[in-house]
């Protein structure tokens, strides 16, 4: 049964609704605290609403988008966001060293494939299981495990999302790399080399064909911020596009990938 | 007989007054700034001979010719963060000089001219010493479809020509990033045509490469390549003093080059004049 509560946002100064629905009560039932955090994304902040067993409110805080995940927690995508995978019906990730979990369904489902890498367990249930699948999975297995200390809520679930995109296409290695730094792109950013800017400049037309939705200015513009400000509102194939372009100007060197202390 | 018709040869002849323009520029630049490098003093040296000479400048130029202006005194402004880069073997910021070369309509066409007259056996693949970024390979591939294999010493540049053999799909090249003098060390396929004529080439002693070729050539194969090599030994070539900066040797002269053919046993070498460059071929019979 679900339920509909109002929680007040300090950032937003305004009473967001937030959906309680049998998954969370769940998670707050399985959780060793008694509760679980479901996070609702707001524009440059989440706010994370503490729910028990019995979908009571037990108090919420709000993140900014670079403020380090709290460990010993569970945190639930609530089903808002979850509806909007199309090949993703459930995951639950397990990041023991961080002591997280952080989960999400868009029904109950009782079968979910897991793999386990080092110390990150993750289980995933897909509207559809084909060969490509399980190659896919393994590969967000890893990538999640390579980024296992940078992942925030919001990067997983933008990773869920281009996963969940290209999930009909054939997977190859570069997704790994390309899951990889969208799961850490809340930690990372990149500096613009002004020097190598004006030799760009000789094949700046050959470069942006290849790349017709990106350009060096919005680079230049966006130098300093977290990849993920330059991602977060753009669709699965742009995201992708924007990654490659980003590799191909780091294989210029005109940036150099920093990581966020 | 002839390497590149003569018209694409021609284009060639439009590059001389657009590079000589620039000397000036990089003789003053390098008698102002306080830097001291191997190749300084030759390169002041040079740039005095071939300013001597009158080379008429176009009043017209194509959008390409005033982006090559515009790189040649790009260079010349960076010429002290080069010069570092060089010393510490990177290749820096001029990758992207060396890619907007090879991405030239010019480069393409001369490769593709090339590429319809290696006829090889089917078995046979195409071997490119110092791909770059690997526009020559990728053309070879297409016009001959045979297997072609491109060795390039930078890494990064093999990274660049791995994307556009992806963007491109084309299936019928590998880049193997290693030293193109150690080529034996990559290939196990006969190669019955190696081919020397990015850009990067005209930075290696081509002494050395020419020799090379011939150890990795089955019989019957043949070897195409570019240079800029000097017209006598006392003529300077017009491309040396910016060569010279990214770490060049200085270049033979063709005499030199047509007794190195005979010397490594080639068979009918032929040299062909385009602007600033020589085109050559020779076969191992």
């Amino acid at each position: 049964m679900k339920k509909i509560i109002h929680v007040y946002c300090p950032a937003c100064k305004s009473r967001v609704p937030v959906e309680v629905d049998e998954n969370i009560l769940l998670s707050a039932k399985n959780s060793p605290l008694g509760m679980t955090g479901v996070v609702d994304i707001h524009r440059d902040h989440a706010l994370i609403i503490y729910i028990d067993a019995h979908g009571h409110e037990r108090g919420s805080r709000v993140y900014s988008l670079i403020t380090p995940l709290e460990t010993g927690k569970t945190f639930t995508i609530p089903l808002k966001y979850m509806t909007s995978l199309n090949n993703i019906k459930a995951f639950k990730l397990v990041l023991k060293d961080r002591d997280l979990v952080i989960e999400g369904y868009k029904e109950q489902i009782h079968v979910m494939i897991k793999g386990v890498l080092n110390k990150v367990e993750l289980e995933m249930a897909f509207s559809k299981l084909s060969n490509n699948i399980y190659e896919w999975f393994n590969i967000m297995l890893k990538s999640i495990d390579e980024t296992k200390d940078k992942i925030k809520i919001e990067t997983l679930y933008k990773a869920l999302q281009f996963l969940d995109y290209f999930l009909n296409y054939p997977p190859s290695e570069s997704y790994k790399d390309f899951l990889a730094l969208i799961l850490s792109s809340m930690s990372v950013t990149y500096k613009v080399d002004d020097r190598a800017v004006k030799y760009y400049a000789l094949i700046r037309n050959i470069i942006e064909k290849m790349y017709p939705h990106s350009s060096i200015d919005e680079i230049i513009k966006m130098q300093g911020k977290p990849l993920y400000e330059i991602m977060r509102y753009k669709d699965s194939l742009s995201v992708r596009e924007l990654i490659e372009y980003l590799l191909a100007l780091e294989k210029r060197e005109v940036i150099k990938f920093e990581e966020i202390t | 007989m002839t390497i590149l018709s003569g018209s694409l040869a021609r284009e060639y002849n439009r590059l001389t007054p657009i590079i000589f323009s620039c000397l000036p520029k990089l003789r003053n630049k390098l008698l102002k700034v306080d830097i001291d490098f191997k190749e300084k003093d030759s390169i002041l040296k040079v740039t005095e001979k071939l300013l001597s000479r009158h080379i008429f400048t176009p009043i017209v130029k194509s959008s390409w010719e005033e982006k090559l202006e515009k790189a040649l005194e790009t260079v010349v402004d960076d010429l002290i963060s080069i010069v570092e880069d060089f010393e510490r073997e990177e290749m820096g910021c001029v990758r992207m000089l060396l890619e907007f070369l090879m991405e030239s309509s010019l480069y393409a066409e001369t490769v593709r001219e090339i590429g319809r007259k290696i006829k090889i056996p089917e078995i046979g693949s195409i071997l490119e010493l110092n791909s770059g970024t690997g526009r020559s390979s990728l053309e070879l591939a297409k016009i001959s479809k045979r297997k072609v294999i491109g060795i390039e010493a930078d890494e990064k540049c093999i990274e660049i020509a791995r994307d556009y053999l992806k963007t491109e799909k084309v299936n019928n090249v590998v880049f193997i990033h290693g030293d193109p003098l150690r080529a034996g060390r990559y290939i196990s396929e006969p190669i019955f045509a190696i081919v020397f004529i990015s850009p990067v080439t005209w930075l290696y002693d081509i002494e050395t490469l020419i020799s090379k070729a011939y150890t990795l050539l089955e019989f019957g194969g043949v070897i195409y390549g570019s240079y800029p090599l000097r017209e006598r030994p006392d003529s300077p070539n017009i491309i040396e003093p910016f060569l010279k900066l990214f770490g060049g040797v200085t270049p033979p002269d063709k005499n030199r080059l047509k007794w190195l053919f005979d010397r490594e046993g080639y068979h009918k070498p032929s040299i062909q004049k385009a602007g600033p460059l020589y085109f050559f071929k020779a076969s191992k019979v």
